[in-house]
């Protein structure tokens, strides 16, 4: 390696001071071999400066703008999705409230404070439209079967390992992980990135 | 007296909802942007990825610019920050197998480079960059695409100059070596 590496180097980047750059000089002219070294590297550089910038299909830029916009509008239809798929479990609760008190909007007197316990003439009272009387346990063992055969069609789904169900649990992993990763803040990012590093689980620290 | 920055009165506007004007950062900023993440991450789907994710950086947090350093040093930050950690993300992914590298997919024609001969020679300076370690690998993109000098770097990735010049003459002493192997 060249004794005069890193004096080269900046020399060539203009990052000497005069009297450095001065006492260079001096050495340069008097080594033949020095001078087609920093010509090489001069020319070297600007070659990659020149490969560094090449003509491109301006649509890209014309387009980016709308894309950004476009990309920003499909956020905000995903949260509402998502929002929409989070209070599903809600709006299941409400259809099944519905189905337990029909009419009940119409018989039960709303102003009575909600934290007093219903009783069982109170949803009587409800129940009337179909004159059936039903008594607090019929209504919770319909409302547990009801609800167990809701939840197992979930667990059912979870442990069902078809081929299929297979691919799907794989691409969930690999969607949340995905999602998990790119919603890391910079810290949390770059201190599960060092960790990695530090334990040698991924080569090569920058 | 100093003119006043143009730049600055295209934020105010833009902060006070002018959407034109924030199109119009937008506009001038985009192909440093792109460039500085195209020469970091080593290809165009790459790239893309860091310039809508800084497009949405600037969008979110425009209205906390201080006014106390140039927009392009403040947007050059975001994007060198996000391009990080971009890089970063992107190992984890490898390791945990669960992304392809974009990089040196010189089949894939999701490029805006249009020219061949022009394209193989950016794949081979692509190819060169990639091998060298990201912080150096940035040093060497502002100082010798950019024309930054020194003290700009410095307040943008907040290494000192000293640190800087090291880093740089690091990274061209290992491409110089690179390409005399290459030959």
């Amino acid at each position: 390696m060249n004794k005069y590496r890193d004096k080269i180097f900046a020399y060539i980047d203009g990052s000497m001071t005069d009297d450095e750059r001065t006492q260079f000089e001096k050495i340069i002219s008097s080594d033949t071999g020095l001078q087609i070294e920093i010509e090489e590297i001069r020319k070297s550089l600007l070659v990659m400066k020149t490969d560094s910038t090449p003509d491109v299909d301006e649509t890209y830029f014309i387009n980016l703008l709308p894309e950004f916009y476009q990309r920003q509008t499909g956020k905000k239809k995903f949260k509402l999705k998502k929002l929409a798929y989070y209070l599903s479990p809600a709006a299941a609760a409400v259809i099944l409230m519905l189905i337990f008190y029909p009419g009940k909007t119409t018989n039960l007197d709303v102003s009575k404070d909600l934290s007093q316990e219903i009783t069982e003439s109170d949803l009587n009272e409800v129940l009337n439209p179909y004159e059936t009387n039903y008594s607090l346990n019929d209504l919770m063992s319909f409302a547990t079967s009801t609800t167990d055969s809701i939840v197992n069609n979930l667990v059912s789904d979870e442990l069902d390992l078809s081929s299929k169900s297979v691919d799907k649990m794989l691409t969930d992993n690999y969607t949340n992980t995905n999602e998990l990763l790119n919603s890391l803040d910079e810290s949390q990012a770059n201190e599960l990135y060092s960790q990695l590093i530090n334990k040698d689980i991924i080569k090569g620290a920058r | 007296m100093a003119a006043p920055d143009p730049d600055f009165e295209l934020i105010r506007r833009a902060n006070a909802g002018d959407e034109a004007a924030f199109n119009d950062i937008v506009k001038k900023y985009q192909k440093k942007i792109y460039w500085h993440a195209r020469r970091m991450t080593g290809n165009h789907l790459d790239a893309d990825e860091v310039v809508q994710e800084v497009l949405i950086v600037i969008y979110n947090n425009l209205s906390k610019f201080r006014f106390q350093s140039s927009l392009y040093t403040w947007i050059y930050r975001i994007t060198s920050t996000r391009t990080l950690n971009f890089l970063n993300r992107s190992k984890i992914k490898k390791l945990l197998g669960i992304e392809e590298s974009n990089a040196f997919d010189l089949s894939s024609n999701e490029d805006i480079i249009g020219n061949i001969e022009q394209k193989e020679k950016f794949a081979r300076l692509e190819e060169l960059l990639q091998q060298l370690p990201a912080k150096q690998r940035e040093i060497f993109i502002m100082r010798n695409f950019d024309n930054m000098s020194y003290k700009e770097i410095s307040e943008i990735t907040g290494k000192t100059e000293g640190g800087l010049k090291a880093n740089y003459f690091h990274a061209v002493n290992k491409l110089m070596e690179m390409m005399k192997e290459n030959e």
